[in-house]
């Protein structure tokens, strides 16, 4: 499960940041796709038009 | 501690399928919890910022008073009022808002004008909904775009505010961002709704509840009289429909003015 960890480049810290990076972006991602998916699919605010 | 042993060439198919549908389920269930209890913890902040904005509002806002003359160009409201509805001047006012804990209407002695108010500009907190049959107290938001239903009930613009003649339209979340509507088909008519803006708190009776779709903007026309829509998604975790509940003003600062009969 590590392995892609070690084949990052550079030295240990360069590494957990691009980890951080990583996975704030993919955590943004999901919860702008869950916001869409809940606006389109459960509930849209209930606003006319 | 032995090695774990490898597993057999012939379950890596079942491995593969195995991991994906665990990776299916934690995202699905990431899904669920995001809307039911993630977007709540947004909306509870975003409404006690606006409960601030709006006692700041209060405090600077000098309601004017302004005359009044119905507008006879706009079109009667098609909600007719079912048999046995209490009339505006059988229902004790003073007593429904004592019960809510707020203070008296403010008289309308002596003036025949509206107490009008500027509508905030979007974004910005318009007033506070209380519906006491189903537990809402909610700050409204001015707009009714996905930023501010994320906040909090929001008012439509282009309609009238609380308390002033025409429809005032107020849209709110069903099942996600706190639900200040998740309740709201358990309303009937002759239950109290009460908006309270800067110009004092607006009381309305619920006259009818009604399922629509969402392209039927009818109801949020500027009708004679003065309105409260209240709308919403349904049925619950959809947004194919909406719930509309219609009620008419019989109280408050404006009514007196506005409604024959009213207090």
């Amino acid at each position: 499960m590590t392995g892609w960890y070690h084949r990052l480049p550079g030295p240990a810290a360069l590494r957990v940041a691009i980890v951080v990076l990583v996975a704030a972006a993919t955590i943004a991602l999901l919860l702008l796709g869950y916001e869409w998916l809940g606006r389109v699919f459960l509930d849209s605010g209930g606003s006319m038009g | 501690m032995g090695r774990i042993p490898r597993w057999p060439r012939r379950f890596a198919v079942a491995r593969r399928v195995g991991f994906a549908l665990l990776a299916a389920g934690l995202l699905l269930g990431g899904f669920v919890a995001y809307q039911l209890w993630g977007t709540g913890f947004f909306a509870r902040h975003a409404q006690a910022d606006l409960r601030i904005e709006l006692e700041e509002r209060a405090a600077a806002a000098a309601p004017a008073v302004v005359p009044y003359e119905p507008d006879e160009s706009r079109v009667m409201s098609p909600i007719i009022p079912p048999a046995g509805l209490p009339d505006p001047a059988e229902i004790d006012v003073d007593a429904a808002l004592a019960a809510a804990g707020l203070p008296p209407a403010a008289s309308a002695e002596g003036r025949t004008g509206l107490l009008a108010e500027e509508p905030p500009p979007d974004g910005e907190a318009m007033g506070r909904l209380r519906i006491p049959a189903i537990g809402v107290d909610w700050t409204v938001v001015e707009g009714v775009g996905a930023a501010d239903l994320r906040r909090g009930a929001g008012h439509l613009p282009a309609t009238a505010l609380p308390g002033q003649p025409g429809n005032a339209v107020i849209s709110g979340h069903r099942t996600t961002y706190g639900a200040p509507f998740y309740h709201l088909d358990q309303l009937v008519p002759g239950d109290l709704i009460m908006v309270t803006t800067v110009t004092g708190t607006h009381v309305y009776q619920v006259v009818q509840s009604l399922v629509v779709w969402p392209a039927e903007i009818w109801v949020t026309e500027q009708w004679q009289g003065s309105w409260l829509t209240l709308t919403t998604c349904h049925p619950r975790f959809s947004s194919r429909e909406r719930l509309v509940v219609v009620a008419r003003l019989v109280g408050g600062p404006n009514a007196a003015v506005l409604v024959e009969g009213a207090a």
